[in-house]
């Protein structure tokens, strides 16, 4: 009789286990549907439960973070990787998410700092950097755009985007004719790219 | 002077302190130093009048910031001996990014005070009987007046992120204190709805300001209790050409009557008794480097000064040098 019991308990258990697996899969399936589909709110809502049943839930804190700044609400998305970082200090895609929100806000000295975190644990993290560019190019930091793309492409000598940031540098410190040479360069990587042949053409 | 002095080295301890504490790249600073040369035509009482003005700012990330000035000015008269004071002004904002608003907000509080003024204020009485040897008699009486100036300016303002719109609401409560019964305490209440936004592409930027500035004692503006002015300013932002570092052309228009006003965008006390009529100016910031700006100003200025009616202007030149770190 005891063995019975035993066994009807373990079943019992496993059936709840798997009911409550798969209704967590099915909301997770619902919430990426739903970010497909550009409802990205909704998409941020039907995982928010996870939240409130684990609030340390990392993975959760970091996609409401992410489609919170889709939704275009940056004040909850900062909130919501403010408390991922917090639930992992070493959590770079906590960092990099906060950069999206802030950048969004214009807040750019912020949205450096958190590039800035990521640099100090990832020395030549494209990401990172190729957002740090963004942001000195919005804080008008042209030296310092121009000190950092040179040393960037030097780690990445294939790639446009670190180029068109280095002829802008050149460009706003008066020094045209190397501007032009960068972006001749910039449209051997990228033929018609428009800011590139704007320049050229003047 | 030594006490302005010791206390903006109080204020640049307090901002420099937490410096060293913080992210290199978590404080952001700047100084400026600017001159103000004014010549009055047409004017009573007074020939000219020179300003030189130091602040420094001090900005956390973009979270908040505190600033620190001093202003010196010196005022020529034509008849009396040279009035000099300084200004000491402290200034804070705070940033908040609502969920709810597309933009930013931000609250603002600046203050200036004048140190107390002393000047000799000479009287003379003309008595109607003869004195000794037959002539009227006259007794010249001295006494000392201390004059002082207390000014609050809170604000909020909101910026939308992609900045090309722009609203701010501000009161300034000015205190002119006089010892001389005859001048009494005059209170200025001056509310400045403004708003601005962004065309061409955003090379260019259009600002209006309106001032309502309420006057509580006509002692010092016989008949005048209120004023109202419109400020137009119209910002260009100049296309890069090689050999030219010219980065901004600026146009002021102000039209209406303003006393006692107070330009928190200037930071600039418009501390002068009379009435200002109208102003147009216009300028450009040059910026060789990054980190460095040069700016300088052109302007014509018209009073009334509202004791004998008078019209008078002043032409200005104004320029100054703003240094990043």
């Amino acid at each position: 009789m005891k063995m019975i019991l035993t066994k009807i308990m373990t079943a019992l258990m496993f059936i709840f286990v798997s009911v409550d697996a798969v209704s967590a899969d099915d909301a997770w399936m619902r919430s990426y549907t739903l970010e497909a589909a550009g409802q990205y709110a909704a998409a941020a809502q039907s995982i928010e439960h996870f939240l409130k049943e684990i609030p340390t839930h990392e993975f959760a804190t970091l996609r409401s973070g992410w489609l919170y700044y889709l939704a275009g609400n940056y004040s909850r998305s900062i909130t919501h990787y403010q408390t991922a970082l917090e639930l992992n200090k070493k959590s770079m895609d906590a960092m990099l998410g906060m950069s999206l929100p802030l950048m969004a806000q214009a807040r750019w000295r912020e949205a450096a700092s958190k590039t800035q975190e990521v640099i100090k644990i990832s020395k030549w993290n494209y990401l990172a950097h190729s957002r740090l560019m963004v942001c000195e190019d919005n804080l008008k930091q042209w030296d310092r755009l121009k000190k950092h793309a040179e040393t960037l492409s030097s780690y990445y000598p294939s790639d446009a985007t670190i180029l068109v940031y280095l002829a802008r540098a050149y460009s706003h410190t008066n020094k045209n004719g190397k501007a032009r040479e960068i972006y001749q360069q910039v449209l051997q990587r990228y033929p018609g790219h428009l800011e590139a042949s704007k320049f050229l053409s003047r | 002077m030594k006490y302005f002095i010791n206390s903006l080295l109080i204020c640049l301890m307090i901002i420099s302190g937490p410096l060293y504490a913080e992210n290199e790249n978590a404080w952001y600073m700047s100084a400026s130093a600017n001159i103000n040369f004014s010549a009055f035509s047409k004017s009573e009482n007074l020939d000219t009048q020179t300003e030189l003005s130091f602040f420094i700012d001090a900005d956390y990330l973009e979270n908040y910031g505190l600033s620190a000035g001093l202003i010196y000015q010196n005022q020529g008269q034509n008849s009396f001996n040279d009035i000099s004071n300084s200004i000491f002004f402290l200034g804070g904002r705070y940033h908040i990014y609502p969920e709810s608003l597309p933009g930013k907000l931000s609250l603002s509080l600046d203050a200036y005070r004048e140190s107390e003024n002393t000047t000799v204020k000479t009287t003379r009485t003309e008595a109607t009987g003869p004195g000794p040897g037959g002539t009227p008699t006259m007794t010249i009486t001295t006494e000392l007046i201390n004059d002082s100036m207390e000014i609050f300016n809170p604000a909020i303002s909101f910026l939308n992120y992609a900045k090309t719109f722009y609203v701010d609401l501000g009161y300034t409560q000015s205190k002119y204190g006089s010892t001389d019964p005859a001048i009494g305490v005059l209170t200025v209440k001056q509310w400045t709805p403004t708003v601005g936004f962004s065309f061409n592409d955003q090379y260019d930027w259009l600002q209006f300001r309106y001032y309502i500035i309420d006057l509580s004692n006509d002692a010092r503006s016989p008949g005048v209790t209120k004023t109202t002015a419109g400020e137009f300013k119209l910002t260009h932002w100049t296309k890069k050409k090689e050999n030219s570092s010219l980065d901004n052309v600026q146009f002021i228009l102000l039209t209406g009557k303003r006393l006692f006003a107070v330009d928190r965008d200037a930071r600039k006390v418009y501390n002068l008794a009379d009435m200002q009529t109208s102003t147009f100016s216009m300028g450009g910031n040059w910026k060789p480097a990054s980190k460095n700006e040069f700016y300088i100003y052109a302007g014509v200025e018209n009073y009334e000064d509202p004791f004998s009616n008078q019209n008078y202007s002043n032409i200005f030149l104004y320029s100054g040098y703003k240094k990043y770190w």
